[in-house]
């Protein structure tokens, strides 16, 4: 077994690439997709620690994980396709009607 | 024997682990969104196959169904819907982009370097809740019996998911 702290560089450098999509990307899908690649670096995190601690319920709060990401997925889509209809668009910079 | 699969394990993760993060940054700076929507299923499996070394297959069965099978094919379908060609000629990027990179930068040097020197101590060589005859049973125990309450609002939350979604992407009908 590695040892834990090579497995949290690499998740940190996971999330730091998901937030790296979220600040700089124009696309809100992409935007989406680096949410969930933040979501999934967390998850690599509780796994790894439910394996060196031996204690389960890092899965089974990893399978919480799993299940408020697809419903967040499911919404966050249905909004960009109710974007897209109404601005024919899906560019955040767009959508800036609320700055006034 | 053991100890050749004990040293392929301990190589294969860390392939697996520079593979994932060159599949997930495809996923940030793909031109074109469909490259990006491969990168993420790319990333998932890669991401399945972490979480099988670390000897919890459930879940890579789960990460299996839901990114790779569920999650990705609603992206596709999305990405599809609202014809990316259409925008070709707009801006990938942000203005700020070169401050956001060096900011992250430091994230990954400062949380990294945090991690990197805490004294975590080894991992523990023999397992007993999680390897005995397979984690899968563990797991089960666990979240029927002590998480029997977060499961069931977490039924409900995927139905009130499910029903906003709906409600959001139907057409309006004319009064």
């Amino acid at each position: 077994m590695i040892p834990i702290s090579h497995v949290l560089v690499y998740t940190t450098v996971l999330f730091a690439i998901g937030v790296l999509g979220v600040l700089i990307r124009r696309n809100a899908l992409i935007m989406l997709m680096s949410l969930e690649l933040m979501m999934n670096a967390a998850n690599v995190n509780l796994i790894a620690f439910s394996r060196y601690l031996d204690n389960v319920a890092g899965q089974v709060f990893a399978i919480f994980v799993m299940c408020v990401a697809a419903s967040e997925v499911a919404i966050g889509l249905a909004i960009a396709v109710a974007l897209y209809r109404n601005k024919n668009s899906i560019q955040i910079d767009h959508f800036n009607e609320l700055k006034g | 024997m053991e100890a050749l699969s004990q040293f392929l394990s301990h190589y294969l993760i860390y392939f697996i682990m520079g593979l994932s993060i060159v599949t997930a940054l495809g996923i940030v700076f793909s031109k074109n969104a469909v490259h990006s929507v491969i990168s993420m299923l790319f990333t998932m499996i890669l991401v399945a196959g972490i979480y099988l070394l670390f000897d919890s297959e459930f879940l890579a069965a789960v990460q299996l169904l839901v990114y790779a099978g569920g999650i990705i094919v609603l992206f596709l379908f999305v990405v599809l819907l609202v014809a990316l060609h259409k925008l070709e000629n707009l801006r990938l990027y942000n203005t700020y982009s070169l401050v956001s990179i060096i900011l992250v930068l430091a994230l990954i040097v400062i949380l990294g370097a945090t991690f990197y020197v805490m004294p975590f101590g080894e991992a523990p060589k023999i397992v007993h809740n999680i390897v005995a005859g397979g984690s899968t049973e563990a797991v089960a125990m666990t979240l029927y019996t002590k998480f029997i309450l977060p499961f069931e609002i977490a039924s409900v939350l995927l139905l009130v998911a499910l029903i906003g979604a709906i409600i959001l992407t139907k057409a309006r009908t004319e009064q």
